[in-house]
């Protein structure tokens, strides 16, 4: 199958293969860019701004902070202060145990089971301790859902459990004032306890709950009160998923996808792997079905993923074949494609459905194509439809997701079930049977309680970790209906927007403090265990609803008979081990479930069965009709690492860069180039954004990839009440959401745009450590790689490195050598490698303005680069990290000899040698060198001094760091192997990037044993080596990214403009 | 052909030419005269630093405790094996300071009447600890394992000396880097240590430990 429209493809035999041109913004497009002296001079730059200029500008700009003069005299009396300190040794005190808890030897790590709260996944994790404190989350190996892999989301949530600015204690507000008082719990139960009593009707509202028994003590709570109800609002709910299966087969549930099953899949507008349902375990699906082995090539085969989107995701990056689209196209593309396999094509098992044909009237792939805009237009969904019926049970059409949540959102999901079930993947790529978590949050149910509130009737409302305050528009009127609310109580963990309305502000623990549990799918329960006593004097939400009931005299069911929330907890999971593990002592149960982490039923993961459709969801689709708008619509969408602002108070997260744009610490709006040019803005502009009399002001980032009539901007930023790091960082776009009937209606909207003509510099680190055009990727199609799999033939020919005599003489390795594959092909960009370096490694955060110039500290680092069009371009990701050089230029040119060889290959950095002079850093060819301008430690204050590894020092001011290789993971695990008299095993112990990665794309190991997994892959003929031409001889091979697609629009053409040496 | 390793200057250019406008505004006589200053000063400095503390090392520190607890006795008079106390020193990095309930193993019953022995009864009846006087201290840099050295066959008084006749406990060793370092190379290694290492061997010679700096520093 040919996939490309135009530009004839050079006949195989004869054609050489002409490597892709990989840019990074889309100025370097312009003819004679890297030409210019001046752009070289700018781009090669490692850091932007000297810091005595960075000082001075300070001084200038006015701006809170050291002026240069005073930090001089800190400087100069620091020094001074430094030099007497000195003369006495200061004194350090050890404080032992009263008495020492028994599993704890100092030192000596110990892991827990748990379940991750960050988000509604519900992954299995293990949290890593020392001396009775998490300093890390790893992924639980044993947990089905995410298989050992952590998001950037879970990865930094240890974070956010020392997070200073968490609610501390119980808070009294007096609402007509906002007087703030801090009050005790007993103080607290006596007031609730007595307006339970009077209360007439009572409500909870929650965020989604996923645990069973946290469902139960809610519904026995309430039925001891008087017309007790219990609402749920979430904003990343799903609800649309759900709503259309009970309308197309039947029952409410979201079911699993099999991404490991399919080998067509065709995303309409669903970030499964960013920010849709349970991206970490769906990348590790969609990985597994595209794994390659080069002894294999000739037959090599992966699956296939088409992206219909509104904004660039990472799902679209990831496409082999990506449509940008309007918000409400994706409902379009799936009624045409369905039109041509079932209407027009007569196939599936609804061809000749009279009332199918009637629902799909006017979608014909030439009324849609022309509508839309679509490349390739018409015959592309026709082939599109043709595919996927050639590829019937095995393909998977998924589709949904904030940035498509328009006016349709229940239809594009009934048209995508419609197609699941017409190319029979119905029971097999999408499993019905295993629901994923309880029943989802409707907004229905919320809009109900707004009216109630508002008609007076609610008397009390227990708020708990959900915060409409900030995740609705002003529109949905929810702060107006508090007011009626007389006694308004809010639990979680921040005093965020929601708690400052209220007259209680209950802290709750965070889930690293707490009991619970989770069903994140039918038949299978992740318990939740506590591995801090908790930090501040909170109390659990359950055990609240506890002592309020047996306060009230009212506690229902298993309440009467629990003590507090763990003795309900181990209750409730007697009656699951009654039912499901009578054979053992609930003991014997319990404990092997803290163990493990998860507890399956006989009945989960079996084969799933095919359900029917039923032909009265048809009648949710809209006919058929043009897009009302005909100027620009707006599309929202959740970024992998903010999601939905719950943790917009965590800096690891605020820091991170984002995977697309590399913008830190903001949100901005995403515009097409072509349209950018078109209202003449650029990057940074400040322009206006409104949607009918709601107006924002956003930074414009220029976007590749865009619709050109789309613009989009992430939710979660802008919080008022998150504290000090995620409180008006970036900014809110709830305004700008619609408030309609029962729903929120996020995307779609009319917009209109207006320059501001104001700039805000975006903390952008897209052009930091940039490679100066220098082609670092080796990129090629599936055909040509089953063609020739041999990456020294695709590889740029000024990067080939003949036979060059060494000017130094071999290092000699007897026992390990440490080194290290990454697979481009299986990199999805996400960035969990960078947190969670990040938190294994002691990397500090350095602020907004320090990103500007260059001066975040990543350790490893997702590069992203494009090729291709500026309207569409293909993107890969790069991790890049210390390459642990066998000839390595950095250690050439320390003068002090801080950065030297060890005899395992290991390019070590010597932290108490270093003086500074960053010459390393200018001569290391990857720019993964991170020096430290400042003592960035101190911005850790309080508690947050907590999260640090013992085993790894922090580094202190003027000195230069960079990857270990995880060193300090390899010394514990040659002291494990020593104890044991023995050598350390392949994959005895990982990296914490190759550990966090939902793709399995990092293998690290020992080179020097033949048989370990990181030495076959780099014996893989995919496997290439960065700037080989250098002969810096780097230990991370990386393996060619291959895309499934027959031929590139741009193979062969005259993209391959000289790259300057 | 020829591609250049660094990605260019690091802006040495601008930084330079500060300088040298800076340089232009004084003259050559100004400016030896300020370089000659400032070699002074500094000389001076370092001079007088390395006279009054002639190393990094902390051998010989002996701090006052909060209850003048006795090794002498404990592990002298009445042998108690160093390894009841630092349990930890086998197990992991830190040799570790005894829990106030390992003192309580003993002194619930032993020398009550003594005031000291009344304290660390009540200050372990109210759950308090003494807050011991940190003696042994490595830079935060170092990671050093006492569970690897005893492993090896080193026993405690190679490097905290006779503690069994201590009453009040000194740092014996310098624990500088060099003082190691010599053990590592092989040169001051016991020799109890360097026969497990070269087993067989008469008089072993050579390399006792691995001397990488990421052995012991990350």
């Amino acid at each position: 199958m040919d996939m490309t429209t135009e530009k004839s493809k050079p006949s195989e035999s004869t054609a050489a293969f002409v490597p892709p041109r990989h840019w990074i913004g889309p100025e370097e497009l312009e003819p004679g860019y890297w030409a210019d002296s001046q752009v070289r001079e700018k781009r090669g730059q490692e850091f932007f701004e000297k810091p005595v200029e960075y000082l001075e500008n300070l001084e200038k700009s006015g701006k809170a902070g050291i002026a240069r003069r005073d930090f001089l005299t800190i400087m100069g009396a620091s020094m001074a202060m430094a030099s007497f300190a000195c003369a006495r040794r200061p004194v350090h005190k050890i404080i032992p145990y009263v008495v020492k808890p028994e599993e704890i030897t100092l030192g000596v790590a110990n892991w827990y089971a748990s379940t991750c709260q960050s988000c509604a996944c519900r992954c299995g994790i293990l949290i890593k301790t020392r001396e009775g404190r998490p300093i890390k989350l790893e992924g639980n190996p044993d947990h089905p859902v995410n298989r050992g892999a952590l998001c950037v989301q879970g990865q930094a949530s240890v974070l956010s459990l020392y997070d200073p600015d968490r609610l501390k204690a119980p808070v009294a507000r007096t609402r007509a004032t906002g007087a703030r008082k801090e009050v005790t719990w007993a103080e607290i139960d006596a007031a609730v306890q007595e307006r339970l009593k009077k209360a007439a009707k009572v409500r909870i509202l929650s965020g989604h709950v996923q645990s069973d028994s946290t469902q139960r003590l809610i519904r026995e709570f309430l039925s001891g009160q008087a017309n007790g109800a219990h609402v749920q609002y979430e904003l990343l709910s799903f609800e649309e998923i759900s709503e259309s299966q009970a309308l197309s087969y039947g029952t409410a549930l979201t079911p699993s996808y099999r991404f490991d099953e399919a080998e067509l899949i065709v995303s309409l507008g669903a970030d499964f792997l960013g920010s849709w349902l349970s991206p970490t375990e769906h990348a590790g699906l969609w990985a597994k079905a595209r794994k390659l082995d080069s002894a294999h090539a000739s037959k090599a085969r992966m699956s296939k993923l088409v992206t219909f989107e509104s904004t660039m995701t990472l799902t679209g990056a990831n496409s082999d074949e990506r449509h940008p689209v309007r918000p409400g196209d994706e409902l379009r593309v799936a009624l045409a494609i369905a039109h041509e396999l079932i209407v027009t094509g007569k196939r599936s098992a609804f061809a000749g459905d009279a009332s199918v044909a009637a629902a799909l009237n006017g979608y014909t792939p030439e009324a849609v194509a022309a509508e839309i805009g679509l490349e390739g237009g018409a015959a592309r969904i026709k082939e599109l439809a043709r595919n996927l019926w050639e590829k019937r049970a095995k393909s998977l059409i998924v589709a949904g997701g904030i940035h498509s949540k328009d006016r349709n959102a229940l239809a594009l999901q009934v048209a995508a079930n419609l197609l699941n079930s017409a190319l029979e993947n119905e029971g097999v790529t999408i499993d019905g049977t295993a629901n994923i978590g309880p029943a989802r949050p409707k907004s229905s149910d919320l809009a109900k309680l707004i009216q109630e509130m508002n008609a007076g009737q609610v008397e009390v409302l227990i708020v708990h970790r959900a915060n409409p305050a900030y995740t609705l528009p002003k529109a949905a009127g929810f702060e107006e209906a508090l007011k009626k609310v007389p006694f308004v109580v809010v639990i979680g963990e921040q005093e965020d927007e929601t708690a400052l309305l209220a007259d209680f502000a209950l802290p709750d623990h965070h889930f690293l403090e707490n009991w619970g549990d989770a069903s994140p799918r039918k038949g299978l329960f992740s318990l939740q265990q506590p591995a801090i006593a908790p930090i501040h004097s909170s109390r659990a939400f359950e055990d609240s609803l506890l002592v309020w009931a047996k306060g009230t005299g009212k506690a229902a069911g298993l309440m009467g008979q629990a003590a507090d929330w763990h003795a309900y907890l181990q209750a409730n999971w007697k009656e699951l081990q009654r039912q499901h593990k009578a054979s053992v002592t609930f003991e014997q149960f319990w404990e092997s479930a803290l163990r493990e982490g998860v507890f399956q039923t006989a009945g989960f993961g079996g084969r799933p069965s095919a359900r029917s459709f039923r032909g009265a969801a048809l009648s949710v689709l809209p006919k058929y009709a043009k897009n009302p708008n005909s100027g620009i619509s707006l599309a929202l969408y959740a970024s992998n690492a903010i999601g939905d602002g719950k943790q917009a108070n965590n800096a690891w997260l605020q820091e991170l860069p984002d995977p697309i744009s590399s913008v830190t610490w903001d949100n901005y709006l995403n515009i097409a180039p072509k349209l950018a040019k078109q209202l003449g803005l650029a990057e940074n502009d400040v322009v206006e954004v409104q949607v009918d009399s709601a107006s924002i002001e956003l930074p414009v980032h220029v976007q590749p990839g865009m619709h050109p009539a789309t613009v989009s901007a992430a939710i979660g930023y802008g919080r008022r009440a998150a504290g000090k790091v995620g409180t008006l960082t970036g900014v809110d776009v709830f305004p700008l959401v619609k408030f309609e009937g029962n729903g929120l209606s996020f995307s779609g909207q009319a917009v209109s745009l207006k320059k501001t003509g104001r700039i805000y510099k975006l903390a952008t680190t897209q052009w930091h450590t940039a490679t100066e055009n220098r082609p670092v990727i080796n990129d090629i199609t599936l055909a040509e790689y089953r063609r020739n799999p041999a990456t020294a033939d695709h590889t740029d020919p000024h990067l080939r490195l003949d036979t060059v005599p060494t000017m130094w003489p071999e290092h000699e390795y007897k026992g390990h050598r440490w080194g290290m594959a990454i697979d481009l092909s299986a990199c999805t960009g996400c960035s969990a490698c960078m947190i969670g370096c990040q938190a294994e490694n002691n990397i500090p955060v350095v602020g907004r303005d320090q990103v500007r110039v260059s001066r975040q500290m990543h350790w490893i680092r997702v590069d992203r680069y494009y090729s291709g069009s500026v309207d569409n371009p293909e993107v890969v990701f790069q991790p890049m990290l210390c390459q642990h050089c066998e000839n390595a230029p950095c250690e050439t040119v320390c003068p002090v000899l801080a950065t030297v060889h060890d005899d395992e290959g290991l390019n070590v950095q010597v932290y108490n040698r270093c003086v500074g002079t960053r010459y390393c850093q200018n001569n290391c060819p990857y720019k993964v060198r991170r020096f430290n301008f400042f003592d960035h430690w101190k911005s850790y204050e309080g508690t947050m001094n907590l999260v640090w590894n013992p085993d790894v020092t922090v580094r202190t001011r003027g000195i230069m760091e960079k990857c270990t290789f995880c060193v300090q993971r390899i010394r514990d695990a040659k002291d494990k192997a020593k104890d044991q008299g023995l050598k350390v095993k392949d994959g005895q112990f990982k990296t914490a990037c190759q550990q966090t990665c939902p793709t399995d794309a990092i293998v690290f190991g020992d080179v020097n044993d033949p048989n370990s997994r990181v030495s076959k892959l780099r014996a893989d003929a995919r496997a290439f080596r960065v700037l080989e031409v250098l002969n810096a001889k780097p230990m991370i091979s990386y393996l060619s990214k291959v895309r499934n697609v027959e031929a590139r629009a741009n193979e062969g053409g005259a993209h391959a403009a000289p790259h300057h040496s | 052909m020829s591609v250049s390793t660094g990605a260019g200057s690091c802006g040495t250019h601008s930084t330079l030419s500060q300088m040298d406008k800076l340089m232009a505004r004084i003259s050559a006589t100004q400016r030896n005269l300020a370089i000659g200053v400032a070699l002074t000063v500094a000389l001076i400095a370092v001079g007088g630093l390395a006279a009054v503390f002639p190393s990094a090392s902390n051998q010989g520190y002996m701090p006052e405790q909060p209850i003048p607890f006795s090794h002498k006795v404990h592990a002298g008079d009445n042998k108690i094996a160093c390894l009841y106390c630092h349990s930890n020193a086998e197990k992991a990095r830190h040799s570790g300071i005894p829990s106030m309930n390992v003192c309580m193993n003993c002194h619930t019953v032993v020398k009550a009447d003594s005031p000291h022995i009344q304290l660390l009864q009540k200050m372990y009846k109210e759950g308090k600890a003494f807050e011991w006087v940190r003696i042994h201290e490595l830079p935060d840099h170092a990671y050093f394992n006492h569970k690897r050295h005893l492993a090896k066959g080193l026993v405690c008084e190679n490097c905290h000396g006779d503690v069994k006749s201590m009453d009040r406990v000194y740092q014996f060793s310098p624990l500088t880097m060099g003082w190691c370092m010599e053990c590592h190379r092989g040169r001051t290694t016991p020799r109890q240590v360097m026969e497990n290492i070269y087993p067989g061997e008469k008089n072993p010679q050579g390399h006792a430990a691995p001397t990488n700096c990421s052995t012991c520093h990350n």
